[in-house]
C-alpha cells in the first residue's frame, strides 16, 4: 500500500491525532461546553501545539477534534479579565485606555 | 465544520501584517555578559528541542540586539557555548537542569519572560478568521464583552454580527426600538410629597440623562449592531434590578375615583375606572390622547386588541362597548348582558365576556354582532380566558368551565373548589388550566384527562384569594390576598418559594424578563422579585399613606417601563398613575 503524503501536517500532531482517533469509540457530542476528563488530558498541550492541533483537524476534517479543541480553547478565556486573557495568550494590547472603556458600558 | 482552507503551516505566513512580532521592552538584560549568555543559550537549545515550530513566534524576541554580545564578547561564554552545540540533546537537558540550580532568581525570572512566549499563541490574531469565529462561537455575550477588550485584532473579530446573532439569549432581540419619554409629564418625575422612588436618580441630574436619551443609536450600533443591541439589554435588565431609576412621570386623571383596570398595548396605555370613563394615554409622550365617555355606569373590566385598534370595555351600565384607539370614538354598543360587565377576554377581532347575570357572551367587536350565549354557570361569572375556539371561564358558583365558543356548548365543569373563583390561567397548547380561588387553594387542570380525574395539582399554602398568576413551562407565580407571593412547580406541585414583604393584599402580578416580577398592594408598595432566587430585589414605589389607605389598585409593564395606579379608598392618597422608565439607548 502507498503511503499516503501530507503535506500540511507534521508528523507530531498527526501522532497526536492518530492517539485521539485510535482513544475515539463512538463520538460523543460536547454538552454545553462541558469537555470530558479524557480530552481534558489529552489538550493540556502548550498553545503552538493545540493552535497546530486546531488547524490540522480542520484540515483533516475530524469533526470531533475540532469542535472539542475550539471548545477547550474558548473555556480557557472564559470567566477572565482581558488582562488575565492577555497574559494567558501572550497578547499585545494596542489598545488606547479609552478604546478599553468603550465596551464597559453598564 | 468550518470548510477546509489552504493553510500553510510550514511557513510564517499566517501572521497577519498588522501583527507585527513586539520585543517585550520592559526586559532588562543583566550586564553580566556571562549571565545573559547563558540565557541565550538556553533559549535556543529549548527552542530546538521542544518546539516543532519552524515559524517565527509573533512575540519574536530580537537576541543579536544584545548589547554584550555585540559590543563584548566573552570568551569564556563562547567556550562554553562552543561545548553546548557539542552534547547531545539529552546532555544538553542536563546542562540547562544543572545550570539552572545554579542561577540565582533574578536570572530565571529573566528567564521565563524569554521563555514564555514560546508556548503562547495569539489564537485569534493568528489562526484564519472562519477558525477564530468558532472559538467565540463557545462563548458567553458577557465574555465576547471581555475578549473585545484584549487587543484590537480580538476586538475585530469579536465584533462579527454572525457571533453574536448566535448567542442563545433570545431576549435582547425582542426590545422595542428606544423611546423618548423626555416630554410631557415625563419632564417632571413622580418624586412627590407622600411618594418615595427609593433610588431614583436626583432630578437636578435628569437634564443630562435626558439629552443622552435622545441619542439613540451609537458608535457600537454603527459597526456591531447585534453587539450594541445585547449591550442595551444587558443594560435594561441592570435598570430594573440595581440601577438608579432614571425617569418618572405622573399621569393624573380620575380623580377621587377607583382605578378599576388598566392595559397596555404598544405605547398606549388605556386606564379605566369607576367614574364611567376610560382614559387612553400615550406612554412615550407622558399625556392623555383621548377620554372615553360614554357609559352610564363604572366600568369594570377592559381589554385592548391584539391589534392594537381597539379598546373594549366592560360597565355596570350592562354594556360592553367598543372603541377606536385611532381617534377615540365609540365603534359599537353591545347589549345583552342584564347585570354588571365583570371580565372579558379577547383573541383577534372576537370577544367573550362575563357577567354577573351569570352568562357569557360572544361577540364579533368589528362588526359589533352578537355570536353566542354561554349558559351554565349558577352565579356570577369573575373570570374568563380564551384562545380563540375553547373559552375557560370561573365563578362564583366554584366551578371552572370549559365551552365551545362557537356552538355554545359547555364541555366540561371541573369541580373540586369551595368557594368562589377569582383567578385563571389557560394554556391552551398544553390544554392546562389553573384557577385560584377563596378557598385558598390554587388547582391545576388537564382537561383532557377523562372526566372526574382533570385535576394533576392542588397547590395549597396562601391563607386567602389569588388576585393573579402567570405560568411559564411548570413554573407557576401567584400572588394572594394574603400578602405572599409563591412560586410553584406544577409539574411536582409543590412550593418552590415564598416571597414575603408586602402588608397586605396583593393586587397584581407582572412577570417579565428571564426571572423578575413585579407586584403591586394595598400597602401602597410596588416591589420587585427574582423569583430564581426568591429573594427581593428592590421596592420601586412606595407610599407614605400605604397602611393608612394609599393602596397600588393596578401595575402592568412593558420590558422596559412599569406602569401602576395609585390611589386610595378614604382620600388620604390622589387617584394618579406613576410610570417608571427602565429602558436605554443602543451604545
Amino acid at each position: 500500500m502507498d503511503a499516503i503524503p501530507l503535506t500540511k501536517v507534521d508528523a507530531k500532531i498527526f501522532e497526536k491525532i492518530i492517539e485521539y482517533c485510535e482513544h475515539q469509540g463512538t463520538p460523543r457530542p460536547l454538552l454545553n461546553g462541558e469537555i470530558g476528563e479524557w480530552d481534558s488530558e489529552f489538550l493540556k498541550l502548550d498553545q503552538n501545539t493545540l493552535f497546530d492541533l486546531v488547524l490540522a483537524a480542520n484540515y483533516l476534517n475530524i469533526e470531533n477534534l475540532f469542535d472539542v479543541t475550539t471548545q477547550f480553547i474558548a473555556n480557557m478565556m472564559k470567566n477572565n479579565t482581558p488582562s488575565q486573557i492577555r497574559a494567558r495568550f501572550g497578547v499585545s494590547n494596542k489598545h488606547s485606555s479609552a478604546e478599553d472603556r468603550s465596551d464597559n458600558w453598564s | 465544520m468550518w470548510p477546509r482552507n489552504d493553510v500553510h503551516m510550514d511557513d510564517g505566513s499566517m501572521t497577519p501584517e498588522d501583527q507585527e512580532p513586539v520585543t517585550d521592552n520592559d526586559m532588562e538584560y543583566n550586564d553580566n555578559g556571562e549571565e545573559s549568555s547563558y540565557s541565550n543559550g538556553s533559549s535556543s537549545s529549548y527552542n530546538a528541542d521542544k518546539l516543532s515550530s519552524s515559524r517565527p513566534l509573533q512575540h519574536k524576541l530580537d537576541l543579536s540586539a544584545s548589547p554584550s554580545r555585540n559590543n563584548d564578547l566573552n570568551p569564556r561564554v563562547e567556550h562554553l557555548i562552543a561545548l553546548f552545540k557539542d552534547l547531545s540533546s539529552a546532555e544538553q537537558m542536563d546542562a540547562f537542569t544543572r545550570l539552572l540550580q545554579e542561577s540565582n532568581m533574578t536570572n530565571i525570572r529573566q528567564l521565563r519572560a524569554i521563555i514564555e512566549p514560546h508556548f503562547q499563541r495569539d489564537f485569534l490574531s493568528c489562526l484564519p478568521v472562519e477558525l477564530g469565529m468558532k472559538i467565540l462561537h463557545n462563548l458567553t455575550g458577557y465574555d465576547l464583552l471581555k475578549v473585545a477588550q484584549v487587543s484590537k485584532n480580538w476586538k475585530l473579530i469579536s465584533e462579527i454580527d454572525k457571533i453574536w446573532k448566535s448567542l442563545g439569549v433570545e431576549e435582547f432581540k425582542h426590545h422595542p426600538d428606544p423611546t423618548d419619554r423626555v416630554t410631557g409629564a415625563w419632564q417632571g418625575t413622580a418624586i412627590a410629597a407622600g411618594v418615595t422612588i427609593p433610588d431614583h436618580i436626583q432630578p437636578c441630574d435628569l437634564n443630562v440623562h435626558r439629552f443622552l436619551k435622545l441619542q439613540k443609536f451609537g458608535d457600537i450600533f454603527e459597526r456591531a449592531a447585534d453587539k450594541s443591541r445585547y449591550l442595551r439589554a444587558d443594560k435594561i435588565e441592570k435598570n430594573w434590578n440595581a440601577n438608579p431609576i432614571m425617569g418618572s412621570a405622573v399621569l393624573r386623571g380620575h380623580e377621587d375615583h377607583v382605578i378599576t383596570c388598566m392595559q397596555i398595548h404598544d405605547d398606549v396605555l388605556v386606564t379605566g375606572s369607576d367614574d364611567n370613563t376610560l382614559k387612553v394615554w400615550c406612554i412615550d409622550k407622558g399625556e392623555v390622547m383621548y377620554t372615553l365617555v360614554g357609559h352610564t355606569g363604572g366600568v369594570w373590566t377592559s381589554q385592548i386588541s391584539q391589534c392594537g385598534r381597539y379598546i373594549v370595555s366592560g360597565s355596570t351600565d350592562r354594556t360592553v362597548k367598543v372603541w377606536s384607539t385611532v381617534d377615540g370614538s365609540l365603534l359599537h354598543t353591545l347589549q345583552g348582558h342584564t347585570s354588571t360587565v365583570r371580565c372579558m377576554a379577547m383573541a383577534g377581532s372576537i370577544l367573550v365576556t362575563g357577567s354577573r347575570d351569570t352568562t357569557l357572551r360572544v361577540w364579533d367587536v368589528e362588526s359589533g354582532r352578537h355570536l353566542a350565549t354561554l349558559h351554565g354557570h349558577h352565579a356570577a361569572v369573575r373570570c374568563v380566558q380564551f384562545d380563540g375556539t375553547t373559552v375557560v371561564s370561573g365563578g362564583y358558583d366554584f366551578t371552572v368551565k370549559i365551552w365551545n365558543a362557537h356552538t355554545g356548548r359547555c364541555i366540561r365543569t371541573l369541580t373540586g373548589h369551595n368557594n368562589r373563583v377569582y383567578s385563571l390561567l389557560f394554556e391552551s397548547e398544553r390544554s392546562i388550566v389553573c384557577s385560584g380561588s377563596l378557598d385558598t387553594s390554587i388547582r391545576v387542570w388537564d382537561f383532557t384527562r377523562p372526566e372526574g380525574q382533570e385535576c394533576v395539582a392542588l397547590l395549597q399554602g396562601h391563607t386567602s384569594l389569588t388576585s393573579g398568576m402567570q405560568l411559564r413551562g411548570n413554573i407557576l407565580v401567584s400572588c394572594n390576598a394574603d400578602s405572599h407571593v409563591r412560586v410553584w412547580d406544577i409539574h411536582e406541585g409543590t412550593c418552590v418559594h415564598m416571597l414575603s414583604g408586602h402588608r397586605s393584599a396583593i393586587t397584581s402580578l407582572q412577570w417579565f424578563g428571564r426571572n423578575m416580577v413585579a407586584t403591586s398592594s394595598d400597602d401602597g408598595t410596588v416591589k420587585l422579585w427574582d423569583i430564581e432566587r426568591g429573594a427581593l430585589i428592590r421596592d420601586l414605589v412606595t407610599l407614605d399613606s400605604g397602611g393608612n389607605g394609599g393602596c397600588i389598585w393596578r401595575l402592568c409593564s412593558t420590558s422596559t417601563m412599569l406602569a401602576c395606579a395609585v390611589g386610595s379608598r378614604n382620600n388620604t392618597e390622589e387617584t394618579k398613575v406613576i410610570l417608571l422608565d427602565f429602558d436605554a439607548v443602543y451604545p
